[in-house]
């Protein structure tokens, strides 16, 4: 038998927390088993970028992320509501129509919310290469980052 | 890893030094953990690599595994490395252009910025991006052992299964001569996270070409040492890349899993 895994502190969502990882759980199964299931587990492959969320404030697939080497990190997920960024990205997703079926739209937000302000749609295509959207055809959701980079306060 | 996909998932350990790497790599069924994204997939895939690991021994907090330096006539890289770091090294851009452009074609944004450079060589990848300019450039990966013995290793022989690589030895860095003259091209089925059907490096020493190639077959695989070129003109490996593309045909089976 293995031994278990240490407790692990983070703050998620500006919460500090204490999990006890299953041994080889990952950021996305912790996630969802404590009730945070906006963030979406699409391949477990770390292709689709479903599963984006800031680990200390850097865009990180969720599924190839082990709990246990999280000891002390910041995660930010989808549910957070006190970050800017994500909320100005959130509200010109709406008002840009930039998600159709919304499995892609955590991991795409919390990804673009982190694109520096001022990228060319070239340079935003660039930084969402690892997000796969199967449903808008990407027009949008650059059209989306444009504009929430071009909001105040940006 | 969701249960049952690994009968026994393995436990955990972060490594403080590389003497406590070591002595945690001296468990059995333990290996080393870096950047994950390779070996994380494969334990919940239950890929027969990985079948025998119970622990995971966690070397992304040592320091002494990373940095980019310029050594006499060569470049070292630690192992730590990330594929996000060689892309945008001005360093690596300037003296090993290969291996800037391989990096920068390396699966995704976020997995760049955790896959590291020993994590390409060691894990069983047909068609590492890094690992092929690695071969290209004629690198050589440095480990210590957990004998404390350190063991240089040609990155050819590494890919080839070749080499003896004691249990519980950790990759410390890579080696290679500068390739100022080199390039790197790939052909896949999108830009993004995509396995290369055909990838190749070019690297030439004056009048000398080494010239590597993934999709091939199971590894990257050096396809010509020393074959000779005319000329001098800089634009001659980037085209010679093209026209190798050009002629060349994948596997089957290895262009997409």
């Amino acid at each position: 038998m293995t031994a278990p895994n240490p407790t692990v502190t983070l703050q998620v969502n500006g919460t500090r927390v204490e999990w006890q990882p299953r041994n080889g759980a990952t950021l996305i199964e912790a996630l969802r088993d404590h009730g945070l299931t906006g963030t979406k587990a699409g391949c477990s492959v770390g292709e689709c970028g479903s599963c984006t969320v800031l680990v200390d404030d850097r865009p990180t697939p969720a599924c190839l992320v082990l709990v246990a080497e999280l000891d002390g990190a910041r995660i930010t997920t989808i549910e957070d509501v006190a970050d800017r960024r994500i909320a100005r990205m959130k509200s010109a997703f709406i008002s840009n129509g930039a998600l159709q079926c919304g499995a892609c739209t955590p991991g795409m937000i919390i990804a673009a919310s982190r694109i520096p302000s001022g990228a060319s749609p070239e340079e935003i295509r660039a930084a969402l290469a690892g997000n796969i959207c199967r449903c808008t055809g990407y027009a949008s959701i650059i059209r989306a980052v444009q504009d929430a980079q071009a909001r105040p306060d940006a | 890893m969701t249960e049952g996909r690994h009968a026994q998932p393995p436990t955990y350990h972060r490594a403080v030094s590389l003497a406590d790497a070591r002595r945690h790599l001296g468990r059995r069924g333990a290996c080393v953990y870096a950047g994950g994204t390779d070996l994380l997939v494969a334990l919940r895939a239950g890929a027969p690599w990985v079948a025998g690991v119970r622990h995971l021994v966690d070397i992304k907090g040592l320091d002494a595994l990373r940095g980019i330096a310029r050594v006499g006539d060569g470049i070292r890289i630690g192992s730590l490395v990330t594929g996000a770091e060689l892309a945008t090294s001005a360093l690596v851009r300037r003296v090993a252009p290969v291996l800037c452009e391989a990096a920068a074609l390396a699966a995704a944004p976020w997995v760049r910025a955790r896959g590291t450079v020993g994590g390409n060589l060691m894990s069983p990848h047909p068609a590492g991006d890094l690992a092929t300019a690695l071969l290209a450039m004629g690198s050589t990966a440095e480990f210590v052992t957990p004998a404390v013995l350190r063991r240089s290793i040609a990155i050819q022989a590494l890919l080839a299964g070749h080499a003896r690589i004691p249990p519980g030895a950790v990759m410390t860095g890579v080696r290679a001569p500068v390739a100022p003259s080199s390039a790197y091209q790939r052909v896949g089925r999108r830009l993004a996270f995509t396995r290369a059907v055909i990838a190749v490096g070019v690297v030439r020493h004056g009048a000398q070409l080494r010239v590597a190639a993934a999709g091939l077959g199971a590894r990257p695989m050096l396809l010509a040492e020393g074959a000779t070129v005319p000329g001098e003109d800089g634009a001659l490996v980037d085209g010679l890349v093209r026209r190798a593309i050009g002629r060349l045909r994948p596997a089957r089976g290895t262009g997409r899993a």
